[in-house]
């Protein structure tokens, strides 16, 4: 491998073409846009940063470089290869152009790309989706794609190749999110009008990401557009938003700043009498800047706060008041600092801060005296991270970076005053830290064979424990035909922090604690195979179709134990005080399954069928008598049709059916007395009504579909374009479960069924300046 | 349009969120529940239920009479006859025979059978006897004007057999002899590894009333049961299933069994008590 980074071992002059790829009108870098040069059956994409880099040799003609990016036009350059020299493209978004445009040139194919199990989403497709309660809503919308879904009704949750929504590693602008929902689960963290770009990958995983056993969410905020100022926003059922953003110095710099309220709390307000006033809401902003120093530096600065408020407040007369509360809430900020140190070396580096805290408060005062109590619990993460793109040749393509972060784990801070003095402080703090060095070479082995060779060497360091894990990650394509190829992976991923989770549906208190001595690291290994197919020689022009194979093993994963949960703070089996490490126990799961891909992403109607066939399996040792079971999510099977048609220049119609496999519970079977031994010297046994569960699990919950259905009116009103979407969730108002609990009724016990969402129509009007 | 919205609102307005749940339910075929908790020098009795369907018209599970219970030891068979008190109890008819109490390093075997329904077994062993005895550390803490008062004391002692036991601890007090105020601590449930010699535990409890200035002493009633390994699973099970069956965010706890066919527990213990007074 070194000796092909010299070059191809011949003597041709070779030449470097370096630049950005940027979005026409607002100057926003595009990442991942592809870049191929037909005539030498070789090309690349840029980063993150819009930034490419490719090394060819010296041509006595002129020759064609392609530049493509889906939802924007493509591009051709002529180039004359005789020195090297700077390319910066422009590619105009097919949103600003009047009518549709009819794709001119060369556009990669899936089966051309060679990464698998990677899927970045179109953010316009974020926004044109019909969504609960017209809330756009970017976790939903990856619940749609294969071998992705959600945890249960409205839920956020992405649950991913049979893994939990704690594996998921989700980044926003380089910062780890740890809990992405708002209002239980029901909304994400994320404002659509804020975000550049958005990319799942759910195997196969680059050596520069760790941390997280089952998936990749990376997020990018907008940068802000450098040429004018411009707005967006709009009015919704539960929420109103507003972006700005604009230029500081023309073409320089630029700011975005966006914000989300919800205003169910100001709606109720004056129907809540005199004495009381409760309600819920929860906002979140995004705020980013951004300098072009010079040609080789750029300065990026980006926040993200929000949070979800519940409150309650009584007072009656002057002698008595209370008030409760409960907030939680992430807050991100990033420094990014790209440097290119030359057309084949580009640079970044950030430094990173992550909080998510929960807060539950009460205080009380009565007759001048006075009590309160407050519990956080909570994770903040400090980061460095240093990352190298090297790009030698066209056969190689090299990254290489480090990361360091510490984690202060709060699990439990517990303060009490009385008349204002401290009566009680415990706290529970843990620290660690989680470190990582990576390398890999994106290598062009043939103009058909290309393979992603990485290893990363994670660390992690607290009290007790000091861990170094070596992870291996191999992908690899063969191209058979120019429509045709076939792609494997293999992934090693490790997990240092654990959610504890009682019911999957993201709730705040659900709790991150860092791995121990007693409770290890999560582990597993993935290995993926698949065909991508461009369909457009049997008839099907746009279409492709792909499939993955995957089976994944994970050992360590974690569970509350039988009867536990965060409220336990006592064991009843021993009396004794427990902490978090007491109540969890830790098992394999085992999970595999096939995943069907039919998408078009260009034209009047695009949109995606999903299928996933899969199976998921775990076994403890403490649970279940030691015996296999499926978890909550496993699901048989999994549809999703997603299609979004433009009837005219004015209207767009979108809809998305789902079908699902129904959750795996428990349910009781019987119910007996169960005779146990007597108290102390006591000599009646003791007895108690026990209820017969059968195998955990073993019950499925009903299968879960929907229909949604949108439709946009754009107008052009000159100074503005607004946008009225009337849409309906659930539209053929099917009665999905939320949960089952058993009732009495008219002389014996029935299941009953509660559905949380039935038909639910919304209207939003948006617009954009 | 305006009416079509209209319309998708009552719609949505009248749909209910609650009602049957529209899914086949496979109800449970009827099955036996047996309990054997077999002490040394306790008399031996099984205690026998007809289980059903929660969905069925008679869920409730049933003391079974007319059920054939077999017990066998490592020296013994008997057919074991229905207790003349309780329906659903079985007793050796020998009061004075071999198996009519547990004893220690003795192998059972209950085999319980009912027309149309299939026999039902389960196996224990008494453990050793406990010989060694038990050094303990008491604790009172006076709660603030928030908190109740906690007593929590710990044990410990040599683990006699030095393979892996399994002990359930229970202690009580009477307070100063005040004879109203029993103190009844949980009890709790010690796996002791093998080879381990020494074991320690602890618990405590919160009372809402101040310690009376008077109470200066405790009378501490502790007892230890050395249990087999399916009677520390099932009562671990049992204990967490009575503590969490109020708790809608615990996880559910499938009750151990040992009882192949069936649900329910054989298991053996023996037991010895300890008299202390605190001051």
């Amino acid at each position: 491998m070194l000796l092909s980074l010299s070059g191809t071992g011949q003597s041709t002059a070779k030449h470097t073409i370096s630049g950005y790829v940027k979005e026409f009108g607002s100057l926003e870098p595009l990442l991942g846009v592809n870049i191929y040069v037909p005539a030498l059956e070789t090309g690349t994409t840029t980063n993150t940063y819009g930034f490419y880099s490719i090394t060819l040799p010296e041509q006595s003609d002129t020759i064609s470089i392609y530049f493509s990016y889906v939802g924007f036009e493509s591009k051709e350059a002529e180039v004359l290869l005789t020195k090297s020299y700077d390319l910066n493209i422009q590619l105009k978004s097919r949103s600003d152009l009047k009518e549709v445009v009819v794709e001119g040139k060369k556009e990669l194919t899936p089966a051309e790309i060679p990464q698998m199990s990677r899927i970045e989403i179109p953010v316009h497709t974020v926004r044109n989706l019909p969504a609960l309660l017209g809330e756009k809503d970017v976790l939903k919308v990856i619940q749609l794609l294969p071998g992705v879904q959600s945890g249960g009704e409205g839920q956020s949750g992405v649950y991913v190749r049979g893994g939990g929504p704690d594996q998921n590693l989700i980044i926003l602008d380089d910062a780890t999110v740890y809990n992405a929902q708002h209002l239980f689960g029901f909304f994400s963290l994320f404002n659509g009008d804020a975000i550049r770009s958005i990319e799942l990958i759910k195997g196969g995983f680059p050596a520069k990401y760790g941390g997280r056993l089952s998936s990749v969410i990376d997020i990018n905020m907008k940068e802000g557009n450098k040429e004018k100022f411009h707005g967006e926003g709009g009015v919704g059922i539960i929420s109103s938003r507003l972006t700005l953003e604009g230029p500081i110095q023309k073409g320089k710099s630029s700011f975005l700043f966006s914000g989300r309220r919800t205003y169910m709390d100001l709606l109720i307000r004056p129907f809540m009498p005199a004495d009381l006033t409760a309600g819920y809401f929860f906002y979140d902003f995004t705020a980013k800047v951004n300098f072009d120093i010079d040609e080789r530096n750029k300065l990026y600065v980006s926040s993200y706060a929000g949070r979800d408020k519940f409150y309650f407040n009584e007072s009656y007369d002057r002698d008595y008041e209370f008030n409760s509360k409960m907030h939680w809430g992430n807050f991100t900020s990033t420094a990014r600092w790209n440097h290119q140190f030359n057309r084949k070396v580009f640079a970044n580096t950030s430094l990173i801060f992550s909080q998510y805290q929960l807060l539950i408060g009460a205080e009380a005062k009565e007759s001048g005296s006075d009590f309160s109590l407050s519990m956080t619990s909570g994770i903040r993460d400090y980061s460095a991270k240093f990352d190298v793109d090297y790009l030698p040749n066209t056969r190689h393509s090299i990254r290489t970076g480090a990361q360091i972060t510490y984690h202060t784990f709060t699990p439990n801070a517990v303060v009490v005053t009385v008349n204002s003095k401290n009566e009680l402080e415990e706290i529970e703090r843990y620290q660690s830290f989680e470190n990582g060095i990576y390398i890999q070479d994106d290598i062009r082995i043939t103009s058909r064979w290309r393979a992603l060779l990485g290893l990363r060497l994670s660390n992690f360091m607290a009290e007790e424990v000091n861990l170094i894990r070596p992870e291996p990650r191999i992908s690899t394509s063969y191209m058979i035909k120019k429509d045709l190829s076939v792609k494997a992976s293999y992934a090693v991923m490790n997990q240092y922090v654990h959610l504890l989770t009682n019911t999957g549906i993201g709730l705040p208190t659900d709790l991150w604690v860092p791995a121990t001595q007693r409770v290890a690291p999560q582990q597993s290994q993935q290995v993926a195979a698949g065909i991508s197919k461009d369909l457009e020689k049997l008839g099907w022009p746009k279409l492709n179709f792909s499939i993955e194979g995957y089976y994944k093993w994970s050992n360590n994963v974690i569970s509350y134990k039988e009867g536990a949960s965060f409220l336990a703070l006592d064991d009843p089996t021993t009396g004794t005080e427990v902490s978090w490490e007491d109540n969890v126990t830790s098992g394999d799961a085992e999970s595999y399954g096939v995943e069907f891909l039919v998408e078009k992403k260009f034209g009047k109607f695009t949109g995606w069928m999903g299928y996933t066939l899969s199976w998921t399996w775990f076994q403890f040792a403490e649970l279940n008598n030691g015996n296999r079971f499926h978890p909550r999510y496993d699901r048989r099977h999994d549809i999703s049709l997603v299609g979004v048609y433009e009837l005219s220049k004015d209207i767009t119609i979108s809809g998305t059916w789902i079908y699902g496999t129904g959750n795996a519970v428990t349910l009781p079977l019987a119910g007996y007395t169960a005779t146990g031994l007597p108290s102390g010297a006591n000599s009646t046994p003791n007895a108690i009504y026990a209820q017969h569960y059968g195998e955990k699990n073993a019950f499925r919950m009903a299968a879960y579909h929907r229909f949604d259905l949108g439709v946009q009116f754009h107008k052009d009103k000159g100074k503005y374009e607004r946008t009225w979407e009337v849409s309906v969730y659930n539209l053929y108002n099917q009665k999905n479960p939320f949960f089952y609990y058993i009732a009495y009724e008219q002389g014996r016990n029935r299941l009953k069924q509660v559905t949380l969402f039935p038909l639910i129509p919304s209207v939003s009007y948006s617009f954009k300046f | 349009m305006k009416q079509f919205i209209l319309l998708l609102f009552a719609a949505g307005m009248l749909s209910s969120c609650e009602r049957d749940a529209d899914i086949p339910i496979k109800e449970i075929d009827p099955l036996l529940a047996v309990h054997a908790l077999i002490g040394h020098n306790q008399t031996l009795q099984v205690d026998v239920q007809l289980v059903k369907s929660i969905f069925s018209d008679d869920p409730d599970a049933t003391s079974l009479a007319g059920a054939t219970v077999k017990v066998y030891s490592d020296t013994a068979e008997e057919t074991f006859v229905p207790d003349a008190l309780l329906t659903g109890r079985y007793k050796s008819p020998n009061q004075n025979g071999p198996l009519a109490t547990g004893k220690s390093g003795l192998t059972y075997t209950v085999e319980v059978s009912y027309p149309g329904l299939p026999t039902v077994r389960g196996t224990c062993t008494v453990p050793e006897q406990i010989t060694t005895d038990v050094e303990f550390d008491y604790i009172a803490q006076k709660g603030n004007q928030y908190q109740d008062s906690i007593r929590r004391f710990s044990l410990s002692w040599n683990n006699f057999s030095g393979n892996e036991s399994y002990f359930r601890f229970g202690a009580s007090a009477d307070m100063s002899g005040m004879s109203e105020l029993i103190i009844q601590w949980p009890e709790a449930n010690i796996k002791v590894e093998a080879g381990k010699q020494e074991i320690e535990t602890g618990y405590g409890i919160l009372y809402s009333w101040e310690p009376n200035p008077s109470a200066n002493y405790l009378d501490l009633r502790i007892s230890i049961r050395n249990m087999d390994v399916h009677l520390y699973k099932y009562m671990r099970t049992f204990d967490l299933h009575q503590f969490s069956q109020d708790n809608p965010f615990a996880e559910p706890v499938v009750p151990y069994s040992n009882v192949e066919g069936g649900l329910g527990i054989i298991g053996a213990y023996t037991e010895r008590y300890y008299n202390k007074s605190v001051y």
